[in-house]
């Protein structure tokens, strides 16, 4: 009886930190974005809107409200075209859909109000729905974290508790049509050759420090995932950071389950606790495939730092060094035989041969500056060439 | 104690007594479709000998065994295949017949089709419940496919899907939006707190992905992806050939979309809106 007045009187205390919230976001169409490769593509978003100077951001800014929350986006339409917000996941009434055939569009100029009250924990999208197909490619999406209790880091009231939390939304492009947006083509056509999370590729999103997960063995490491991609996002979580996914699309699952590979498509959102039991070699590889002929397209990398991340090589099986290299370096194993290969974050090979003996020299001078995965046997190890 | 006895012998013998033998008749029929001006091919199982764009879709109680005989009016032989019960001695000559006992031991969803490449790339495909309670159901048979393809595929030309597959048509029940907003099997019609059901299976060659707008599902069933049994989702994907069967319970009224996420498919050769975008419209 004691433990049911506890408890009420805990529902009471979570529930009455419930305030209404308003948030400010303006829509442009006129961003563009250095990618990786050297591109520069027009993009489209969302930003946190100001009175004055305010920019737009890829992906659109992380909402954050906590559990119970009646929250306000008012969104200012400061572009030459229509807009709306659709918030993914919040099972909003009708009008509040985003849904122009359904709801309302935000006219040039317009602002508008879109209000929805945060039921649930867990993670949600929002994304413009007008000509959506190429909207998203353009970039005008983002996330929405409902946290359960501002006062304890719960995945959900009653769930497992967490002491950081990362989030992750992967998605894509197809660089021809950002370069051209006016005159996008049948989009049936469209080919994601741009696979981004949280808006960066390749050495940018490795280099990236917010993007690069910092934990201790022994810490709870909450990674909120969602994707708004056009392909199939894999997830490969090394096996050390225990990886167990606990909620989807912002609901607690049945029973939660291992996820050392999580596959995600689109709009789809998981809530995974990373609980470190040892270091890790590797970084969190994060895959994308087309969705048409199930093909591996691209490969990025998540950095892991801490103790859990890239450090000393377990030497019982190889050793590379130095590393960081100029593209000299030596590797050491002692089961030789095997055949030794280089990927580039594209999941290119760009080096491979055979280990014949326990110390062999390589030479990846020819390779530009960057990350690389060196793959021996069933171990996969990251190179940083810096010339 | 003996009365007891005999009131239980009687409850298994009622019970036994429901046992049933269903008698149906497929058709396996082949034609061009048009949508938004293009012609495609496909092939379907229908329930008469004449064409109609949909496969048929079978309810079972759980007791009922299927007692089947295939009418094939196509000029090639076909298969009836349901895997892991029906997948061998099971051809259909050109233009011939052919019986099946259908014993599906266990309540579920179960996915039949034609297991040659001018069968199952054309979408001849449908599903078979069993056991399924009697709430409203709705079917949706996602299939896409390349209008050129299509015909290649009808002449033999091409048995694969080729890698740089392209598909330009995105269909459920081999109708695209809006045309699809008036099919009755689709349309999702209800009130308020009603428990409605959708079967949704893709027969097409590519994995498809659903998102519900306004609502949150419960997946009952899902003969691919089984870890997603008992989940509530508003965004869930289709293997190649797999069933999902999902519960719906309104908690409120209006129209919401229901469309695959990947949006390519949310256009008719290349145009959007169009393609995989359904409508649910439920009534306070």
């Amino acid at each position: 009886m004691r433990k049911n007045l506890a408890f009420i009187l805990i529902l009471i205390s979570s529930f009455s930190q419930a305030q209404q919230v308003d948030l400010w976001l303006g829509a442009k169409m006129d961003g563009s974005k250095l990618l990786d490769n050297s591109n520069v593509v027009e993009t489209w978003g969302f930003g946190w809107y100001s009175p004055g100077l305010w920019g737009m951001t890829l992906p659109a800014p992380l909402i954050q409200v906590t559990q119970g929350d009646t929250v306000n986006m008012h969104v200012i339409n400061a572009s030459p075209e229509d807009h709306t917000i659709h918030l993914h996941g919040l099972d909003v009434p009708t009008d509040m859909d985003g849904v122009p055939s359904t709801s309302f569009e935000i006219n040039p100029g317009d602002t508008a109000t879109y209000t929805f009250v945060a039921d649930y924990a867990g993670i949600f999208l929002y994304h413009c729905h007008v000509l959506t197909t190429l909207h998203l490619t353009m970039g005008m999406y983002g996330m929405i974290a409902v946290n359960a209790n501002p006062n304890s880091n719960l995945l959900y009231n009653g769930g497992p508790s967490f002491n950081s939390v990362y989030h992750l939304l992967s998605s894509d492009m197809d660089e021809s049509v950002n370069a051209n947006p006016l005159s996008p083509g049948p989009f049936n056509e469209f080919k994601s050759d741009y696979f981004m999370v949280n808006g960066l590729s390749g050495n940018q999103l490795y280099n990236s420090t917010p993007n690069q997960v910092t934990a201790y063995v022994g810490d709870s490491v909450l990674m909120r995932l969602g994707s708004m991609a056009y392909t199939k996002t894999i997830y490969y979580f090394p096996p050390e950071l225990n990886a167990v996914a606990y909620m989807s699309d912002g609901r607690v699952l049945p029973a939660p389950f291992d996820c050392d590979t999580l596959v995600m498509h689109s709009g789809e959102r998981y809530s995974v606790l990373l609980t470190p039991s040892s270091n890790v070699n590797t970084d969190i590889r994060v895959e994308s495939y087309e969705m048409r002929n199930n093909q591996l397209e691209h490969t990025n990398l998540i950095k892991l730092n801490g103790d859990i991340g890239f450090g000393e090589n377990d030497v019982n099986k190889i050793s590379v060094y130095p590393n960081p290299t100029n593209g000299h370096l030596y590797f050491i194993t002692e089961t030789p035989g095997s055949l030794l290969q280089v990927y580039d974050l594209n999941g290119s090979l760009v080096y491979q041969d055979l280990a014949t003996n326990n110390n062999s020299q390589l030479n990846l001078s020819f390779l530009e500056n960057g990350a690389y995965i060196l793959r021996y046997q069933s171990e996969s190890y990251k190179v940083i060439i810096n010339k | 104690m003996k009365r007891t006895f005999v009131l239980f012998s009687i409850i298994v013998l009622t019970f036994t007594a429901k046992a049933n033998i269903v008698l149906d008749t497929l058709f396996i029929n082949k034609d061009t479709v048009t949508i938004t001006g293009f012609n495609y091919e496909i092939c379907v199982f229908n329930d008469s000998a004449n064409f109609k764009p949909l496969n048929h879709v079978f309810e079972l109680a759980a007791d009922d065994t299927l007692q089947l005989h295939i009418i094939n009016n196509d000029t090639l032989s076909h298969t009836f295949t349901i895997d892991g019960f029906i997948s061998s001695g099971n051809t259909i000559s050109a233009l011939g017949t052919a019986d099946f006992q259908v014993v599906l031991p266990n309540n579920g969803a179960y996915r039949y089709y034609s297991d040659v490449p001018y069968g199952k790339l054309l979408g001849a495909s449908g599903v078979i419940l069993k056991g399924y309670p009697n709430y409203p159901k709705f079917y949706w048979n996602m299939f896409e496919q390349s209008d050129t393809l299509s015909y290649e595929i009808a002449d033999l030309s091409v048995s694969n899907t080729p890698i740089d597959y392209t598909p330009n048509v995105f269909s459920i029940n081999f109708k695209t939006h809006p045309a699809l907003i008036t099919d009755m099997q689709a349309k999702v019609i209800g009130n308020v707190g009603d428990t409605l059901l959708i079967t949704v299976i893709n027969s097409g060659q590519m994995e498809h992905t659903l998102h519900f707008h306004g609502y949150h599902v419960t997946i009952m069933n899902a003969t691919m992806n089984t870890k997603m049994l008992g989940w509530s989702k508003d965004s869930f994907p289709l293997e190649i050939g797999e069933i999902v069967v999902v519960r719906l319970v309104p908690h409120q009224d209006g129209l919401y979309p229901v469309h695959e996420h990947n949006l390519i498919n949310v256009t008719n050769f290349g145009v959007y809106p169009g393609g995989m975008l359904n409508i649910i419209d439920i009534q306070p």
